[in-house]
């Protein structure tokens, strides 16, 4: 069976009863059919029939997506949406190509170790003539419109010193206890080192040693997402291969997007490779742990911070927003708000649909602006509401999408990633 | 569709809310029976006028005009099925007004149910008409085919609660019916007329419904039934007993199983049936009648009689329930779903002639549903690409109607007529109703365009 009846296949397992219009974020803005899963399900069906064709048309609307698979989560029939939708846009770029600003991206820059950090390092000293700094916020707006970008986002500084550079190969704990691989990924390497650093510190803090090989690289999922199953294999052999030399059980990682790559992706992206592959990946998806999950269950951090007195006064305010790659990919929510409750100087309030998702979405966030911007909305005003003073996550693309709603609205709230709030407990 | 129709179309709502692809067309093909018609055209509509000027353009151009909520219909209502133009009105979902002080609110059709029954239970105010769809469906779709819902068993259905509408006619006259008070009897009744026509006799814009107050207090109970016929007696002995629970819901054992098998939370799998009863009121009638219930269980032959303590446990009890439908697909792809309802008294007879069909056709038979009204819902889990197996599906069901009607029931308690049922409407009401219909219809669209082929009318 080819690939496309396969997927017409498992796309026809939606009876098309609508429970998806409830779930899903994009059709609660356009209260449009064609942007709902039963509307994309139909359209990959009709694709295997020959109804219709790889056009442009079909194109934008099977990436008018977040894969966030809060549909899927919710599917009376467990059709895995997400799933059926990533395969279909890889036969479209199979038939219609890659666009040519993404080939150079994934096939050159992502792909190349020297490359991305040079060009990179350029725009870090470009940035200032292109970005305008703002001086409360840690994060930059542009000065000059640009054609794919939105002039009014708010855009993360590069760092001065990429992480990897830094602290590759390795953090040793004092007293050595374990030993885990980390897997920084990009943003944590180029954006927020700070994530990076505060991981070392409690891990090595905990007996931890850390091994950071510098010839990792980028996770993939933006080709991935975007069709190109090509360019992500081979990032996923490099990542692989750059890891399967040091011998460890465990990898940790500290962006849920790049757990969800490495650990549930990579190994379907290799489903037809020889059984030597398979294995090889199926090795190394298996070590992959999410830093919350690494946190509580093999450090037992919960009850290690309990044990601390508990201050007085008046205590900050926390709240969780949950990844959809950690959520509803590797079933990850209870380890991070295990964490937040026991932290002593903090005190965790729950928000309310929590597992929304944030509207980012990788590329969608680039290619979609307004509307991903209006599905944050919702999130926005609940944090309003809840006037809470920090918002802590998992995922490097849910920080990036709510830095800069939060400075668009002007809200006071901070964002951090759970490890900077485990450093504050 | 005519070039300069589509043309005019957009220059009446924008570009924007008109979408010509085949592409886009195709998700506006079905709705929740899973049949495909491709429409020529599909538009979002924003208000009345724009409907108005389009209903004009159709007579003038001669194209078919369907109106379509949420899509989440069983019977193919909104289905293009003679292409043509398909007016979508998800866009039009503003709340206009609640009124606490006159139990009335006014939306337009648009607003999803269940976000309206949310916004006016937060003042402290009810709408009662829950159809299983409602996180979806739309208080258009709602009214336009007369939706129901477990709760309609004490608090009746969407009909009851329709006060007044405004609507666009097929010829493009703008219209009001009803009143925006609580009683009303100033000529005939038309909002009645249009409840429940299906999207065939006028484009709903703007709904007027009552509301009630909130009640304060509920209480949820499961009861275990050996056996099937105990449980069906026992719908009827609580009515008897004049106790009208706010639902009374009944599980068969083929359900049961399908639930425990899709969630292990400990369902009895040998008991033949089960009730989910929900006693609602001010504190002292409901734990007056929820003892009563109960007695009149156990003395039924109930094995076990739960009764939730907290919301917790009572959202356990509602999660079986509520887990019916996606557990079905798992016995088989595809499903039957048919909402035949019967004289509350008749329910034990037509589940035992339901069983006897579906074994006689050698069919998987799921049953469960609103009992305490009479309304069963009976599916049928087939694979659809066996076509005896269609073939006996259908021969299941035509049988089961019709022993629905000598039991003094009707084909569709809450579903509606659509196309799916529209060869059996004759069977029921008769060649006489069925040309007043069509007569009714001639009268109201001369040209036949608004939503063709639906209720079998010619």
């Amino acid at each position: 069976m080819n690939n496309l009846k396969k997927l017409s296949k498992n796309a026809s397992q939606c009876v098309k009863c609508g429970t998806c219009l409830a779930h899903c974020p994009i059709y609660a803005e356009t209260l449009s059919e064609p942007t709902t899963a039963r509307g994309k399900l139909s359209l990959v069906e009709s694709l295997a029939s020959g109804n219709i064709q790889f056009t442009k048309k079909l194109n934008n609307l099977l990436f008018s997506c977040l894969i966030c698979n809060t549909c899927g989560e919710n599917c009376p029939n467990d059709v895995n949406v997400g799933e059926i939708l990533l395969e279909a846009r890889r036969e479209l770029i199979d038939h219609r190509g890659l666009p040519i600003t993404k080939k150079f991206l994934f096939r050159h820059l992502l792909n190349s170790i020297h490359a991305l950090p040079l060009y990179l390092q350029a725009g870090s000293l470009i940035q200032g003539l292109l970005l305008k700094k703002i001086p409360k916020e840690s994060g930059l707006q542009l000065r000059f419109s640009l054609p794919f970008l939105d002039k009014k986002r708010l855009i993360p500084a590069l760092a001065k010193n990429f992480f990897c550079e830094h602290y590759s190969p390795a953090a040793k704990a004092n007293i050595e206890k374990k030993r885990v691989g980390y897997f920084v990924g990009c943003a944590t390497n180029y954006l927020f080192p700070h994530i990076g650093e505060a991981t070392l510190r409690i891990l090595n803090k905990y007996g931890v040693s850390v091994s950071i090989p510098s010839d990792q690289k980028c996770c993939g999922l933006i080709a991935f997402g975007s069709g190109d199953w090509q360019s992500t294999q081979k990032l996923a052999l490099s990542n692989i291969e750059a890891f399967e030399q040091l011998n460890l059980d465990t990898i940790v990682t500290t962006c849920a997007s790049c757990a969800a790559t490495l650990k549930n992706f990579y190994p379907k992206l290799f489903e037809d490779a020889d059984d030597e592959t398979q294995k090889m990946v199926e090795r190394f998806s298996h070590k992959i742990m999410d830093i919350s999950q690494f946190l509580t269950q093999e450090i037992g951090i919960t009850s290690k911070l309990k044990k601390l007195p508990l201050k007085k006064g008046n205590l900050s305010r926390i709240t969780y927003h949950d990844p959809c790659h950690l959520n509803r990919t590797l079933g990850i929510t209870k380890e991070p708000r295990e964490i937040l409750k026991s932290l002593s100087n903090l005190e965790f309030v729950e928000m309310n649909d929590a597992s929304r998702c944030c509207g980012m979405g990788g590329t969608f966030n680039i290619t979609h602006y307004d509307l991903s911007m209006n599905i944050l909305k919702h999130k926005l005003d609940t944090l309003e509401t809840l006037g809470v003073e920090m918002i802590a996550t998992g995922c490097s693309g849910c920080i990036f999408q709510f830095m800069d709603g939060i400075h668009q609205r002007g809200l006071k709230t901070r964002v951090v990633h759970i490890v900077e709030a485990l450093e504050m407990g | 569709m005519h070039k300069k129709a589509l043309h005019e179309i957009a220059s009446i709502v924008g570009k924007d809310n008109l979408l010509t692809a085949k592409e886009e067309l195709m998700c506006y093909s079905y709705d929740a029976t899973n049949q495909k018609f491709l429409p020529e055209a599909v538009v979002f509509a924003l208000n009345p006028q724009q409907i108005s000027e389009i209903m004009l353009l159709a007579n003038q151009y001669l194209f078919p005009v369907i109106p379509r909520g949420a899509g989440s219909g069983f019977v193919g209502g909104s289905l293009p099925v003679e292409g043509g133009l398909v007016l979508v009105l998800t866009r039009m979902n503003k709340i206009i007004k609640i009124e606490p002080e006159n139990l009335t609110a006014v939306v337009e059709p648009g607003v999803v149910t269940g976000s309206f029954q949310q916004k006016v239970e937060s003042l402290g105010l009810f709408y009662p008409p829950d159809p299983a769809s409602l996180k979806i469906s739309t208080m258009g779709g709602n009214v336009a085919v007369c939706s129901g819902g477990p709760r309609c068993l004490k608090y009746g259905v969407t009909k009851n609660y329709v006060l007044g509408l405004e609507l666009v006619l097929p010829t493009g006259e703008i219209i009001g019916t009803g009143v925006q008070t609580l009683k009303g009897v100033a000529g005939y009744d038309l909002t009645s007329l249009f409840v429940g026509s299906e999207g065939t006799l006028g484009i709903i814009t703007k709904i007027t419904v009552k509301l009630l107050p909130l009640p304060e207090n509920k209480k949820t109970l499961l009861a275990i039934f050996p056996h099937l016929d105990d449980a069906a007696r026992t719908v009827s002995s609580i009515i008897q007993a004049r106790i009208i629970p706010a639902t009374l819901e009944l599980i068969d054992q083929a359900a049961i199983r399908c639930v425990e098998d899709y969630l292990n939370m400990g369902l009895p799998t040998q008991a033949e049936a089960l009730l989910l009863i929900e006693v609602d009121g001010d504190r002292d009638t409901v734990t007056k009648q929820k003892e009563r219930i109960k007695d009149i269980c156990l003395k039924n032959g109930a094995g076990e009689v739960k009764i939730a303590h907290n919301s917790e446990e009572e959202e356990q009890l509602w999660k079986a329930r509520r887990s019916i439908s996606p557990a079905l697909l798992r016995l088989n792809p595809h499903k039957v779903n048919e909402d035949i309802n019967v004289p509350i008294s008749q329910i034990p007879e037509i589940i035992r002639r339901i069983n006897k069909t579906a074994k006689k056709y050698q069919l998987i038979n799921v049953n469960f549903g609103h009992a305490g009204d009479g309304n069963i819902h009976t599916n049928f889990m087939i694979n659809k690409d066996n076509p005896d197996e269609v073939k006996r599906a259908k021969q299941a069901v035509e049988e089961i109607f019709k022993a629905t009607l000598e039991l003094g029931g009707t084909i569709s308690g809450e579903h509606g007529i659509g196309i799916t049922k529209a060869p059996y409407l004759e069977m029921e009401i008769g060649k006489k109703n069925l040309s007043l219909m069509e007569q009714l219809k001639h009268l109201l669209d001369p040209n036949h365009i608004l939503n063709p082929g639906k209720l079998s009318l010619t």
